[in-house]
């Protein structure tokens, strides 16, 4: 990972209103709830990455690769 | 060793992983942000980003944590800039999926991504990079700037709170009805 574009503490992170990460984390959420979580999780990303991607976003790609082409001639 | 690889045929490595990267991040971004738009916005910032920066992504490490870490620190450097905009969570799915599969899908999925957007944007971080995208414990804690071990806290609590969120409170709720009702009642009679 680039030293520029590293994630760090003093970046811009949300900052911790709600919970304290200094204390013990408490119970432990049962395995069944964890997999049930974890699969609503994935259903969800899922769904989303299935979707094709937005015409914008493939324009882009292709403008960014001809313009480097056109420097490396 | 693709470091060794000419500029040309670099490029073309360097590109053939940000397609294949792209859909994901996008599932990212939308879970991160709320909003099919902002989404969009932030991917092409990313995209940007990643393209002008390409000599210092390192061949070989993972590119899905790079282009997080780039939509991560895009996205919370415009939030703090600007304040949280409300989101378009309302109606996001019905206006984005050509054919919906059935109208309660649809539903479930507003659903998952409002109760989403209820998490703390730490714990929402956490799921989204752990729980979904499939960063290691080491590379979240790296983006995040923070120890391990509190990743592990803040993924547990996430995972209490979404699941509290989603209405899952114990095994009932996950068809299990008659084990759970067996376990409670072997605890409340020991």
């Amino acid at each position: 990972m680039s030293g520029a574009l590293k994630g760090s503490g003093a970046g811009p992170s949300p900052s911790q209103t709600e919970w304290d990460d200094d204390e013990d984390s408490g119970a432990e959420v049962s395995p069944l709830v964890v997999d049930a979580v974890g699969k609503a999780l994935h259903a969800h990303f899922q769904s989303i990455a299935e979707m094709p991607l937005p015409d914008r976003l493939l324009v882009l790609l292709a403008e960014l690769e001809a313009r480097e082409r056109r420097q490396d001639s | 060793m693709t470091d060794a690889l000419p500029p040309i045929e670099r490029s073309q490595a360097f590109r053939d992983g940000l397609i294949r990267e792209m859909r994901d991040l996008r599932a990212f971004a939308v879970s991160l942000s709320g909003s099919f738009h902002q989404a969009d916005d932030l991917l092409q910032e990313t995209l940007m980003k990643a393209w002008q920066n390409s000599n210092s992504f390192i061949p070989g490490t993972n590119m899905r944590a790079w282009l997080v870490t780039i939509l991560r620190n895009t996205y919370y450097s415009q939030y703090r800039k600007r304040g949280r905009e409300v989101s378009d969570t309302d109606g996001i799915y019905s206006s984005q999926l050509a054919t919906p599969p059935n109208q309660e899908a649809s539903l479930d999925m507003a659903d998952f991504q409002i109760a989403l957007q209820k998490l703390a944007p730490e714990h929402r971080d956490v799921l989204l990079m752990v729980g979904a995208s499939g960063l290691s414990y080491e590379e979240t804690a790296e983006i995040c700037g923070v120890a391990v071990g509190t990743i592990k806290s803040r993924l547990n609590r996430a995972r209490a709170r979404l699941a509290d969120l989603l209405g899952i409170k114990d095994a009932s709720d996950l068809g299990m009805g008659s084990v759970s009702e067996a376990v409670v009642r072997s605890q409340s009679s020991g």
